[in-house]
C-alpha cells in the first residue's frame, strides 16, 4: 500500500474545514495521509471528532422534501409555457390539422377512383367497342357473342359515339337511350 | 471503534441515533450524485432543448428535491424556495438551448437555482420583500423527539446567520453532495475560493453551535 502525503496536525485542521469529517470525500493522497495520522495522533483523533461533530449537528436538520403538487406543478410546465412556435402560435399544433386535411384529400381521391371508370382514351375505336361491350354487360348478365359483334360491326355509326364517356360512366347513357 | 460519552441525555438521544443514519444518509448522496452525473443528462438536456417532454419530466424527478432543498436553506421560506424551484425549471425548460456542455447539467441546474436565490436575498435587503423564514418542516423521524427539533432549530438559525456565499456553500457540498469543484462552478468562483468560504463557513458554525456540542467524544 502507497503511503499518502505526510500530514501535520495545523494541516490536517484546516483540511477537516476545507473537506469535513467524512475523510471519503476527501482527494485520495490526503485520505491516507489524514488516515495514518488518525492512527498515530491522539490530537488528531480530537480535531477529527470536533469536525464530526459538526457535521451531526448539521444532519440533525431534516430535509424538506416538495410537495406532491409542486412536483406536478413543475411536471406541468411544458403544458402551460410551450417552447419554439407554439408559444406564439394560438391554435394549437398545426400538424394535428395538416394531417386531417392530408387524410381528407386522400379519402375523397380513393373515393373518386372508385367511382370511376377504367377510362380508355387510347383509340375512338376502341373505345366504341368497349363503351358497348359495357352497356350490354349492364343491360343483361348473359353476355351473347352476336351482340358483341354488332356492336362492333356498328361502331362510329351509333348514336353511342356522340355519348361522352363520362356520360355513360354517370349513367346518363341508358337513361337516354331509354327515351323515345 | 468509536466510544460517545455525551454529557447531555437529549444531545446523545439525537447524536447517538443519527450515526448510522448519518452514514446512510451520505450514502444516498453519494449514490444520488452518482445516477444524476451519468452522462446521459447531457442528452437529456439536449432533447429538452428540441422541446422533449419526457426528458423534460426526467430531469425534473432526478433533481426537484435537490433543488428544492437548497433553495429551502438559502432562503428558509418553503413558499419562496417552492417558486425558485418552479421558477428553475421553468428557466430550464424554456432556455435549454443555452446549455453548454462544459458544465455537469447538475451543475448548470444548481447555478440556475443559486442566482434566482440570491436575487430572491438582495430583494428582501432592498426591503420590496419582507419574507420572514419559516418554522423549521416536520422532521421525517418519529414526531415527539422535542429536543431534536430544538437541536435542528438551532443548526437552522446557524445556517441562516452565516453569509450568503458560505451557506451556498455548505448547502451544495454537505447537504447536496456536490463536489468542490462542482460547487465552485455553481457558486462562479475558483476551487481555492470556495474551499476557503467552505473552511469560514465550518469554523463559524462550529463556534455558533458550540453549546450545542456534546462535552466529550472519544475515538479508540
Amino acid at each position: 500500500m502507497t503511503r499518502g502525503l505526510p500530514l501535520e496536525l495545523d494541516r490536517f485542521e484546516q483540511l477537516l474545514d476545507v473537506h469535513g469529517a467524512d475523510l471519503e470525500r476527501w482527494p485520495e493522497p490526503l485520505r491516507r495521509g489524514a488516515r495514518e495520522l488518525l492512527a498515530s495522533s491522539s490530537d488528531a483523533q480530537q480535531v477529527w471528532t470536533r469536525a464530526e461533530r459538526l457535521a451531526a449537528l448539521l444532519d440533525a436538520v431534516p430535509d424538506v422534501v416538495p410537495s406532491a403538487e409542486l412536483s406536478a406543478r413543475i411536471a406541468a410546465l411544458p403544458v402551460r409555457r410551450p417552447q419554439g412556435w407554439a408559444a406564439w402560435w394560438p391554435f394549437g399544433n398545426p400538424v394535428a390539422p395538416l394531417f386531417a386535411w392530408g387524410a381528407a384529400a386522400a379519402f375523397g381521391l380513393f373515393i373518386g377512383s372508385g367511382v370511376l371508370p377504367d377510362l380508355d382514351l387510347a383509340s375512338d375505336v376502341g373505345s366504341g367497342a368497349s363503351i358497348a361491350v359495357q352497356r350490354g354487360a349492364e343491360d343483361s348478365a348473359v353476355g351473347d357473342a352476336a351482340s358483341l359483334d354488332a356492336a362492333s360491326n356498328d361502331s362510329g355509326s351509333d348514336e353511342a359515339d356522340d355519348w361522352s364517356e363520362l356520360e355513360l360512366a354517370l349513367g346518363w347513357g341508358s337513361e337516354w337511350e331509354d327515351e323515345p | 471503534m468509536t466510544d460517545l460519552l455525551m454529557a447531555q441525555p437529549w444531545l446523545d438521544l439525537c447524536t447517538a441515533m443519527s450515526v448510522d443514519q448519518r452514514e446512510q444518509t451520505r450514502d444516498e448522496r453519494r449514490e444520488k450524485l452518482a445516477v444524476s452525473s451519468t452522462t446521459d443528462e447531457v442528452g437529456l438536456i439536449e432533447l429538452v432543448a428540441t422541446g422533449d417532454v419526457r426528458a423534460y419530466r426526467q430531469i425534473v424527478d432526478r433533481h426537484l428535491r435537490g433543488i428544492h432543498a437548497f433553495a429551502y436553506r438559502m432562503l428558509g421560506s418553503r413558499a419562496e424556495a417552492e417558486e425558485v424551484s418552479q421558477e428553475t425549471f421553468l428557466r430550464l425548460w424554456e432556455h435549454a438551448g443555452r446549455y453548454v456542455p462544459h458544465a455537469k447539467p447538475s451543475t448548470w441546474i444548481y447555478r440556475i437555482a443559486h442566482n434566482l436565490s440570491i436575487d430572491r436575498l438582495r430583494r428582501r435587503r432592498e426591503g420590496s420583500s419582507g419574507v420572514a423564514p419559516d418554522d423549521l418542516p416536520g422532521s421525517e423521524r418519529p414526531s415527539g423527539v422535542f429536543h431534536e427539533r430544538q437541536l435542528a432549530e438551532a443548526v437552522q438559525q446557524a445556517l441562516a446567520a452565516l453569509p450568503e456565499r458560505q451557506r451556498a456553500a455548505i448547502g451544495l457540498v454537505h447537504y447536496q453532495g456536490l463536489s468542490n469543484a462542482e460547487a465552485a462552478e455553481v457558486l462562479g468562483v475558483g476551487v481555492r475560493a470556495l474551499e476557503s468560504l467552505l473552511a469560514r463557513a465550518r469554523r463559524q458554525l462550529r463556534d455558533t453551535l458550540a453549546e450545542h456540542a456534546p462535552a466529550e467524544r472519544r475515538v479508540s
